[in-house]
Formats: structure tokens, sequence, C-alpha cells
């Protein structure tokens, strides 16, 4: 080209010489195919054999998961399913060969259609294999078939099945909300719903900042919606930072600088551990004492009228309408029984709790005399608790009375008995108080959570508690304080260099060793709490990385701006660092929605509890794919979509460069 | 005229200047949160403490030592039966752990290495089908996964009644070897019979000729710039042929030929193994399986044609000796073979550890290929087109230009998958795999009723297999990293100030370090020294025989003093030569302490049992205590107030055990890779 080019110009250049088009072998789609997928020898085969592996598997999976798969069936259960592939599969074969009368079949119930069908096909498959026709035949045809054939070799036919989806359509609910009651699953939706509307102006900036309030107090709304109860306790704790923030004002006023912060959070601190549980029951008795009265009088008008029977047999008329009308009257008839009974023996439990008050009472005042008789003996006694009263030296007891001394043995012991049984008094009646005054949503016990509703409780709880506990820990252990930097490493690298599900024994079995005796509070709690801690120590680790990727220089600008710890923390190196980590937080989140399957370990029934608890029903023992498949399919959306989701949110955050 | 005070004089201390003045400040924040997390602590103790008194339990470590009286169905190297102790079963747990943890990092690696580099392939297919299993695997529960692959192999499986008879409606694969049955998967073993000695010990040498002729050609390329002398050139066209043969051979040695020409016996169990009989047929195959080998070999570079040739031709030659001189093959397959209603012979690898194994090596190694693929992206791409400007070919490029630099990103992380899955092992107990989760966590808790030391003991295990992996990764960093203005070295307060010595003027960077800075070299002495205490401790705890357990040591006083200030300044002087790293100056002198605690122990036990002694008249405590004595059985400290004496042995042990994790760690926690980084380089924005 430079050739022509020097003849025709003689020094310099006056024009372009027009680009010329690709060569067509450098262009389209066939470049692009020897390009990308013929380059070499090695690529072509592995070409090849992919899309072979391709052409071969995915018309099989929609096969299977679509076309031959079986939904709103009659009967609930996995022979039925097999039931419907099998006819089909005859009902073509016998189309085939022309056989007459298949529609009557059809008209049969499913599961005698093969039964039908199967001596219509021994003819014409018989003729078949006698005509040299590759066949597999059914193992049904092997008798026949021999006596028609004679030497025909016979195998099984080949059944193919669909997917039994309708596993999934009977257990839908039961994979949703586990075994919640079915008539207050409103409560659950509803919080999923409000947990939208808390997160709408966390997500987007768009939405009223008013809006925050309500994520504020989301947290305790959503506990109250789906766990039921008392309305006091979320209330006390939703109140918790108003009174943290009534502390702090209050010595503010005496300019005590950070010992007021300090005091608030001392405050909240307390408040939370000894005074919210106490002043809940203390309502609660409250607006029982004044109740109770007028609900014995309506629980015993009730049970006195037909009107449970009536409600019972309008209710099930309504639900079941194809039964006859005896076996309606008998459902009703049982279902009014158990409540009649239930509503009884509730009445009982109120009815004796005046006695059970003054017996509580009267029991109180007999120990305290008998404490104050023994008093020198006791603190005797609880001087030496490793040894028994009977085995003390009774020399120890020499200047003692000897009344007291003679049966001080039998005497303390009946004294701790009493006092174990005034325990078990007070626990049933705060339990009774806690019907009697109920202000708020019928109870639900943990034990029924399960399905996606408990992996949504668990994940989205250990996803909004671990980025708050993760910054500080992540801050602790940038921190120049030795404790405070130790303490931080400490906690990180032991809840790190622990795989989760000894944290999730710690929480079944081992947890409640660590807390005031007494206390128990129910297993899902402590998951969420254990959760919470293991999420927030990775979390620590990410936020230190977008800490560490800050340069220095944003550090010495906000000392030089005169801004304190905090000021410049929050105003110049979190936003950043946290924009910087953001990836690394979804990973985590992502991580942690699908560690919440291992509660299935310590017996919880997350959808894959729910899965086992399908796979051992008779009706369905033995399925796999669909169980799984559908399960899979619910993570694999919320975790893809939240790293898709975080692709976008760096990209709109992505300010600085690119 | 005034006066300009040049020395104003300091204002007295009032209370607010605790927390406005900054001389201060921090000690006073610090103070209070040592004091908070002190009463914390405190508060869990004695919570812990009420709450075991009242259910009747102890904090006793002696329930290890009873019998188990379960059976676990899976026991490698140990003597287990049920009438052996919690703490053998625990070891048979932990042996399973590692067994999983093993295999699974194998198959993880390869299988994210192939689909690290598949993905970012230029076929287009490939790639795509990749991307597929990387994010659908990834994202989805582990948990699942390794129920999933169970179900499918419980439910999809034959039974081995199914392989019987002449009706038989499942049969063995790979020339009837292997059966897949819902029982498991039985598979040839082998089986070391006379002159198998040999045959190892050859093999082993070989494996050493070829570490040595490694840094032979390494010497060498410094010394002359040429990968390998002239005369080897043409190493790859003339061994090709002698390898092709060789392995031909042992195809066929294990096959047929050893057994016709050296009279070997039952020939026919090898042959089903290979699937070839000595026909027409099989010599075609074998003579194309010698032209493949020998188109193989000659494509070969000078380096690794030679490396095999070590690798295969004295094995080979060993082998066909040994069956000469002995008679028999050194080492014969053992086949599963159907007796009854069950396969016998072989091994017997069970459903649950397939299953764990499938799922942890896939879900694993979709993870590793995310690192392999960030890892290869971060090597920028003129470091390609500058090595090919210089002329080296493109799988010259790779070794020598692209892997180098890929792995200083690849492998931290990588290491920290290998932890991952690990960790994520503990999931064995859903598909009721008898890893340590499932002995000591599960049966021995349940059967015991010791939650408290159990799972104590389980986080131990964990988290020193945690921590040691973290400390190793972190040595790696610190010799790969590149050496930057910033790089600083070690922790702001250091024991190392104590000790002025030439490691002072040495940083990293140092060319004059970086000879003798290897991380292997002195990884061993220290990881020798640990386990060795390790050992100690743990052979005492699980002593069963109590008075044998008193007179575990035996010596005097200043015996096990003298011994033990010995070994911690061997340690630490050891560690120091080598190291030359102030960290583990720190470690020494840390170690020195615990033992001088250890050794206070005792004395103040005496001085606490004469004072009970003086006041109360009873004799609490034992006069012959000392900190390894017969503490373990009874420990007092959650039974009341004669805590102190008895609880001052576990004291130093439980802390010695602690403070040794903390070292590790903190000698570990140096700088990490930045996470960040790394994510950005995944999501494909560096």
């Amino acid at each position: 080209m430079s050739d022509t080019h020097a003849r025709t110009v003689r020094y310099v250049a006056e024009s372009f010489i027009e680009p010329s088009p690709p060569p067509p072998s450098s262009k389209g789609a066939i470049h692009w195919m020897r390009e990308n997928l013929f380059s070499s020898f090695t690529n072509a085969i592995l070409t090849i054999l992919s899309i072979a592996l391709v052409v071969w598997l995915v018309p099989q999976l929609i096969d299977w998961a679509i076309v031959k798969a079986v939904v709103s069936p009659e009967i609930y259960s996995r022979r039925y399913c097999y039931d419907v592939n099998e006819s089909a599969q005859l009902m073509g074969l016998a189309s085939s060969f022309g056989i007459a009368g298949l529609a009557e079949i059809g008209a049969l119930p499913v599961s005698e259609q093969v039964d039908a069908l199967k001596p219509l096909l021994v003819a014409p498959m018989g003729q078949q294999a006698l005509a040299g026709l590759e066949l597999t035949l059914p193992a049904w045809l092997t008798g026949p078939m021999t006596a028609a054939a004679g030497q025909a070799t016979v195998s099984g036919i080949e059944y193919h099945y669909g997917a039994c989806w309708s596993v999934i359509q009977e257990r839908f609910n039961q994979f949703v909300f586990g075994f919640y009651p079915a008539d207050l699953y409103w409560r659950p939706i509803l919080a999923f719903l409000g947990l939208g509307l808390a997160l709408a102006p966390v997500l987007f900036n768009a939405v009223p900042r008013k809006l925050l309030w309500f994520t504020a107090v989301y947290p305790a709304v959503a506990y109250f919606l789906i766990w039921g109860g008392n309305v006091w306790g979320p209330l006390l704790v939703i109140a918790t930072p108003l009174i943290a923030y009534l502390v702090y004002k209050l010595l503010d006023l005496f300019d005590a600088g950070v010992v007021s912060v300090l005091a608030a959070i001392a405050a909240a601190v307390l408040w939370l551990m000894f005074i919210v549980a106490p002043l809940d029951g203390a309502i609660t008795r409250i607006i029982g004492d004044a109740r109770y009265d007028g609900t014995v009088e309506t629980m015993a008008a009730e049970l006195e009228g037909e009107g449970i029977e009536d409600r019972f047999a309008a209710e099930v008329a309504e639900e079941f309408p194809d039964l006859t009308a005896e076996q309606r009257a008998a459902m009703a008839a049982e279902l009014a029984g158990e409540y009649r009974n239930e509503q009884t023996r509730l009445l009982e439990e109120f009815r004796s709790l005046p006695e059970r008050i003054a017996e509580v009472d009267a029991m109180k005042a007999e120990i305290a005399a008998e404490r104050e008789a023994l008093a020198e003996a006791i603190s005797i006694i609880e001087t030496y608790p490793d040894v028994a009263p009977a085995d003390l030296d009774p020399s120890l007891f020499s200047d003692l009375d000897p009344a007291i001394t003679e049966n001080l043995v039998t005497r303390y012991a009946a004294l701790l008995d009493t006092e174990g049984r005034i325990a078990g008094l007070e626990s049933r009646i705060d339990a009774i108080y806690s019907r009697l005054g109920l202000v708020g949503l019928e109870e639900v016990e943990s034990a029924r959570l399960g399905g996606f509703l408990l992996t949504m409780i668990i994940g989205v709880v250990g996803i909004t508690g671990s980025l708050p506990i993760g910054i500080l820990l992540a801050l602790g252990r940038k921190s120049n304080l030795f404790v405070v930097r130790t303490i931080a490493t400490m906690f990180i690298e032991f809840i790190r260099g622990v795989p989760l599900i000894t944290l999730l024994f710690v929480a079944s079995t081992l947890l409640a060793y660590f807390l005031p005796p007494g206390t128990s509070f129910d297993l899902v709690l402590r998951v969420l709490i254990m959760v919470t801690l293991f999420a927030s120590a990775y979390m620590a680790e990410v936020i230190r990385g977008g800490l560490a990727a800050l340069p220095q220089g944003q550090y010495e600008a906000a000392d030089a701006m005169g801004l304190n710890y905090w000021q410049s923390m929050r105003l110049i190196i979190l936003p950043q660092a946290l924009k910087i980590s953001i990836p690394g937080i979804v990973n985590t989140f992502i991580g942690l929605f699908k560690d919440t399957t291992l509660v299935v370990i310590i017996g919880l029934s997350d959808p894959l509890g729910v899965i086992n608890q399908i796979r051992g029903d008779v009706n369905w023992g033995g399925m796999v794919w669909e169980l799984f498949s559908f399960v899979a399919l619910f993570f694999f959306i919320f975790c893809f979509g939240m790293s898709r989701y975080s692709m976008h949110l760096e990209r709109k955050l992505a300010t600085d460069r690119r | 005229m005034s006066e300009i005070a040049t020395n104003a004089p300091a204002p007295a201390f009032r209370v607010d200047m605790l927390w406005t003045d900054s001389r201060y400040r921090s000690r006073f924040f610090q103070v209070i949160a040592f004091v908070v997390f002190i009463a914390a602590i405190f508060w869990l103790a004695t919570n812990a403490k009420t709450n075991l008194e009242t259910l009747g339990k102890d904090f006793g470590f002696v329930f290890m030592t009873q019998p188990s009286s379960y059976d676990i169905n899976q026991v490698l190297l140990v003597d287990y039966t049920s009438r052996s102790s919690h703490s053998t079963a625990a070891i048979v747990g932990i042996l399973n752990t590692l067994l999983i943890a093993f295999f699974g990092c194998i198959a993880a690696t390869i299988v994210g290495v192939l689909a690290g580099v598949a993905r970012l392939s230029k076929n287009w297919v490939i790639a795509r089908l990749m991307t597929v299993y990387i994010e659908g695997v990834r994202n989805i529960p582990v948990l699942l996964q390794i129920l999933l692959w169970y179900a499918i192999f419980i439910e999809t499986l034959p039974q081995p009644r199914a392989f019987k008879g002449d009706t038989a409606t499942a049969s063995m694969v790979f020339g009837d070897a292997v059966a897949a049955t819902n029982r498991g998967f039985y598979l040839p073993g082998p089986v070391f019979v006379e002159g198998s000695f040999w045959l190892v010990l050859v093999f082993i040498l070989s494996v050493v000729g070829i570490v040595l002729f490694g840094r032979w050609t390494t010497e060498y390329q410094r010394r002359t710039g040429d990968m390998v002398p002239p005369q080897l050139r043409a190493a790859p066209m003339l061994l090709a042929p002698v390898l092709a043969a060789v392995v031909t051979f042992l195809v066929w040695s294990t096959g047929l030929l050893v057994f016709d020409i050296f009279g070997g016996a039952d020939g026919a169990e090898a042959a089903r193994f290979l699937g070839l009989e000595m026909t027409l047929d099989g010599a075609v195959v074998h003579v194309a399986l010698f032209a493949l080998l020998c188109f193989v070999f000659s494509r070969l570079s000078e380096t690794a044609a030679i490396r095999t040739a070590i690798l295969i031709v004295p094995v080979t030659l060993a082998f066909g000796l040994l069956a000469l001189i002995y008679g028999t093959n050194p080492m014969v397959w053992d086949f599963p073979t159907l007796k009854g209603f069950n396969f016998d012979g072989g091994i017997h690898a069970r459903n649950s550890f397939v299953a764990l194994w499938f799922a942890l090596s896939l879900y694993t190694g979709a993870f590793i290929a995310e690192n392999v693929r960030a890892g290869i992206m971060a090597v920028a791409k003129g470091q390609t087109e500058a090595a090919f400007a210089l002329g080296l070919r493109p799988k010259r490029t790779m070794n020598l230009i692209i892997l180098p630099q890929a792995l200083r990103v690849i492998i931290p992380p990588l290491i920290s998958q290998y932890l991952n899955l690990t960790k994520n092992s503990s999931l064995a107990i859903a598909v009721g795999y008898m890893d340590v989760t499932a002995t000591l966590g599960g049966i021995t808790l349940n059967q015991t009723g010791k939650e408290m030391q159990t799972i104590l003991l389980l986080m131990a295990f964990y988290l020193s297999i945690s921590l040691t992996i973290s400390f190793v990764m972190n040595l790696y960093n610190e010799n790969v990293k590149l050496v930057e203005r910033t790089s600083s070295y070690g922790f702001g307060l250091s024991f190392a100030n104590l000790f002025k010595g030439p490691w002072d003027n040495m940083r990293k960077g140092d060319a004059k370090m970086r000879e003798d800075y290897g991380v292997w070299g002195w990884m061993i002495p220290i990881a020798l020294f640990y386990a060795f205490w390790l050992g100690i401790m743990l052979h005492y705890v699980f002593i069963e025989d109590l008075s044998e357990r008193a007179s575990y040591f035996t010596w005097t006083t200043y015996n096990q003093l003298i011994a033990l200030l010995m070994i911690a300044m061997a340690g630490g002087v050891l560690s120091t030569i080598m190291l030359k790293g102030s960290r583990f100056i720190d470690l020494a002198v840390v170690e020195f302490i615990v033992f001088l605690c250890a050794v206070a122990a005792a004395p103040l036990q005496r001085l606490w049992d004469s004072l009970a002694w003086i006041f109360t008249g009873s004799e609490f405590g034992r006069a012959d205590v000392f900190p390894f004595g017969d503490v373990m059985p009874e420990i007092g400290f959650l039974q009341g107030l004669s805590w102190v004496p008895e609880a001052s042995a576990v004291f130093v042990i439980v802390t010695g055990a602690a403070i040794r994790i903390a070292i590790i760690a903190y000698a570990g926690l140096g700088t990490r890779p930045n996470v960040t980084y790394l994510n950005r380089i995944r999501e494909g924005r560096a």
C-alpha cells in the first residue's frame, strides 16, 4: 500500500485513504464462530461436547419439569402422579395402534386407567415384536408375550415420569409458613409487607424521609405481629431509645459531657434488662384482675349455651360443602367437643386463680416466719455450700437454741422445697394472667414458625442486626485503644474460627447456662442472637477491609478539620468505607441467607426441615427433585437477586472513578 | 510589665479531665472498657456456675475417659469399639473430619481451577456453561446440596441385592470394578503384599529425585541462563518412546503381562479391572495407547519429560523386578465382590461420605473458580504483551509471567476457601457422616449431657485449625506481598524492644533478608514445638487411669522447673534465630511467662492450702498438687469458695493453651488481603 501511495503523492499525503471494509473472513457470524467456538482443535471438541450436553439435557429437563409435570391433581400422592404419567404413555401407545374405546377408558379414574389399558395393548404389541420391530415391552407383558411369540425377548417398558408438582401444591403453605396457624397467616404477610415499607426509605432516595420513623419501630412491630402476645413488651422496648434520650438530656443539663452518653447507654441496658419484663407483668396483672369477673362469666355462659355447636356446624357447612350431612354433623360435633374441652379446662384454670394466689401468699408468709426463725442456722449452712447440711460438724451450731438445731436438717430441706413450690405456682399464675390480661394478638409459639417464614426472619434479623454490630466491631478493631482493639479482635477471630453449627449448638444447648438462673426464652430467639453475632464478625472484617482501603489522607484531613472521632467517622470515613465495602457486605448477606438453612440441624423446621417431613410422609416418600429444586429456586432467586442489586448499587454510588 | 510564663504550672487535676483531657481520655475509656468486659465475663461465669450447680453438673473432663458405648461406621487408623473412651471417639471424628477436608480440598481445587480458567476461556459456550455452574451453585445453600446428593444416592442407586443372580437389574461399572449402590460405593482397593516396601521406597526416592532435579535446574539456569544443558534439549523426543513403553508396560503389568511372563496369579482379576482381554483387541488397544503416549510425551518440555521419566521409570522397573523376585505382584487390587446380599472387599465409601465430598467440592469449587478468575484478571494485560514482545511462547508466558503474579492474588482466598470447606464439613451431621461434630458434638454430648465441655472442645478443635490455617496464610502473604512504602512490620507493642539485635534494622524488602526468609523452613520446628506441647497436654487430659494420671509428672519441682525453662528457652531461641522477626520474640517471651505462671501456681496453691488449714482447720487442698498434678477430675472453681487452689493447675493449662492460641493468632493476624479490591475484581471492574 505504501508503494502505491508513494507513487501518487510526492512528499506528504494530501488526503486520507478511505478505510476498506474488512475481508469477508474476519466479520459476520462465521468469523465470530471461528474465533469463539472453533479457534483450535481442542476448543472445537469442547464446543461440540458442551452443545451436545445442552441439547441432551435441556429437552429432558423441559419434558420433566413442564411437559410431563403433574399439576392440580385429584388426589395428593406420588402414586397418583405415577398413574397420570403411566396412563398417558400407554394411551399414546394405544392410540398409535388405533385401538378403539380409549375415550371410555379416559373417563375412568386415573388409578384404574393403567390396568384397563394393559390388556388392550398385549395383542398389537406382540404383533409388532413378531414383525421384528425394536420395541421394548413392559414387564407385565412378559407372560402373554412368551405365550404368543415364543422366542421373543422382552424387557420392561421404560416409563417416563414428569415432575410431581402436586407435592408443592399440597404443601405450599407449609413451605411458606411452617406450622403457623392457618387463620393467622395475615400476620406474617402483614409483617412482610411492612418489611417492604420499612426498607423502602433505606433503599430508595425518592421515598419520603418521614418513613424512617416506621423503619425504626418496625422490628418491634414485626415481632408483635409474628409472635403475638401482649402489646406492652414491644411498646416498652420501643420506648428504650426514649428513656436513653431522656437520661442523656437530664444529665446534659449538668454539662456532664461524655458521662451522660455512657449513662444513657447504661440506662437503656438497665431498662431492657430489669424493668421491661416486670413492668410488662405488672400491667398484665392489673388488666387481668380488671377483666377477671367479666371473662369468667362470659366463658361460663358460652359453655352453658348451645351456641358453640351451632357455630361449628355453620363453619363446617361453609368449609366442606362436598361432604354428606352426616359427615358434616360428625365433624362439627368433634370440633365443638374439642373446643368445649379446651374452654372448660381454661375456665377451671381461671376459676382456680384466686385460690392459687391465696395459697402462694400463705406459703410466703409461712416461710418468711420460718426463715426468720432459722436465720442464724441458715447463715452457717450457707457458709459451706459444698457440704450437705446433714454432714456439717454439729459443733458449728453449738451456740444456737437446741429447739432449732434438733430438726434443723429436715426443716431446712422443707424450707427449700416450699420455695421451689412457690416458684412453680407463681409461674403458673403468670401463665394464667398472660391469657387473662391479653391485650394484643393471640400468642404463637416459636415451634410453629417454619418454612420460608423462618428463613426470612433469621435472614432479615441477622442482616439488619449484623451491620451496626459489625461496624462497631470493625471500628473497635481499628481503634487505637489497646483494650478495645484486643477485645474486638478476639471476638472476631473466635467467631470466624468456628463453624456456624457449633454456635447453633451453643444456642440450642448452652446459651441458657450463661443467662441468669430461671431465664428462659425460646429457641428461635436464641438462634437469632447467635446468627447475628456470627454474621457481625464477618461483617466487621468486610468493613475493616473498606476502612483499610481508604487513603490515610482522609483520616488526617478529618482530624485537620477539627472533627472529633465520632464526627469524623460518621461524616468522612464510614460513608466512604461502607461504599467501598458494598460488594463484601452483600456477599456476607448472601452467605448468611444461605446459612439460615443450618437451623434444621438443631431441629427447627426451615424449608429443609419441611422437605424432611414431606419425605417421611407415606404419600410422598422418596421424592427428591421436586422438593429440592423448589427450595433451591427460592434461594437462588433471593441470593442472585441480592448480588445483582449490589452490582447496581455499586454502579450508582461509583462517583469517584470510571 | 507582664511576665511570660515559660513553664506554666500544670492545671490541677479535675474529675472531668478524665474524659476531656487527651492525656487521660484514652486510658480512662480503656479502663472502663476493661471493667465492663471483665464484669460481663464474670457475670456469664457466675451464671454458668449457678446453673450448672442447680442441674448437679460439674465441669470436669473425666467423662471423656469413660466408655463411649456407641459405634462409629467409619474408623480410620485408630482402634475403636463401642468400649473405647469418648476421647477416642472424638479422635476418630477428628480423623474423619480431616479426611473429608483433605479429599474435599483436592477435588475443589481441581474443579475450581478448571471452572475458573474455563469461564475466562474465549470459547463462548464453555464460558457460558461455567457461568451457569458457578452462579447456580454459589447461590444455593450448601446444606441443601449435601442433602440433595445424599437423597439422590439413597433413592436412585440400586440395592446391592439388585446386582445378584442372572436376572440382575444392576451391574458394576468400569469392568466390574466399581459398584454404586444405595449403601455406598464399592471401589477396588490396593493391597500391598510382599516386596511392596521396596516399591514404596523407590517411589519416595523418585519424588525426592524430582525435587533435587528441580533445584538443580533452577541453579543451572541461574548460573548459565539456559533452562537445561544443550545436550538435554532432545530429551522429550528421546524419552517419549521409553516413557510410552513404560506406561504401556505398567498398564499391562497390572493387567496381564506380568502374570503371564512371571507366573503371577489371578491375572483375570486385573484384566477385569481394565476391561481388557489379552486378545487381538487388547493388542491393538495397547499399540494405539503406545502411539498416543509417544505423541503426548514428545510434546512435553525438556524438564517435564525428565521429571516424568524420574517419576515412572524406576517405579516400573522396581515393579517388574519385584514381581520377578517374589513371584507375585508387589501390589495387587482387591476387588469388591458380592457376598450374600452385600459387597465385600475393596474400599467401601459410604454414601454420606461421597455425598458430602461431591457437594462440598462442587460448592467450594465454584468459589475457588471465582478466585482463580479474579487472580488471572488481576494480572495486567501489558504483562502478557510484554512477555510476547520478549519472544516468550504462550505456555512460558503463562508459567513464568502470569501465574506467579496471579498466585499472589489467588492463594490467600484459596486458603480461606479451604478453611471454609473444613468448617462446612461440620454439616456432615446432617447426613450421618461421623465427623467430629457428629461424634463429640452429637452422640457424646447427648449421652453424657456435658454440653459445656463437649462444645468447648469442639470449638477449640475448629478454632485451632482455623487459626493455624490463617497463620500459614499470613506467613505466605508476608512472603509474597509487594514491598511498599507503607509496609509496616509487626504491632506497635512488642517485646522485641527489650531485645535489641540485628533484626532491628532488617525490614521486609531488604534484599539481604529475602534470601533466608523462606516460610517453610522455619514453619516445621514451630509446628513440632506446638504439636509436642499440645500432645503432652491432650495425653494428660485423656489418661484413663486416675492414679496413672497423678503420676504423669513424677518429677520434683526443680526438675520440672528446669525442664520447662529449657524447653521454653530453646523454643524461644530457636524461633528467634530462625525468624529474626519481632513477633516471634514476643512468642518466646510469652511462653516463658506462661511457664513462670505454671511454676508459680504450685507455691500459691500451697500457700492457699496452709491458709485454709489455719483459718478453717479443714484440709481442703492436697499437699502435693503441682501444675500438672491430679487436678482435672474435680475442677473446684465451680463448686464454691475453695476454687483457687484446685483451679490453679487448670488455670495454667487452660490459659497456657489459650495464650498459645492467642499468640498464633497474634503472629498470624497481620495484613489481610484487600477484600474490597478482590471483590471488585470478581465483579469484573478492576
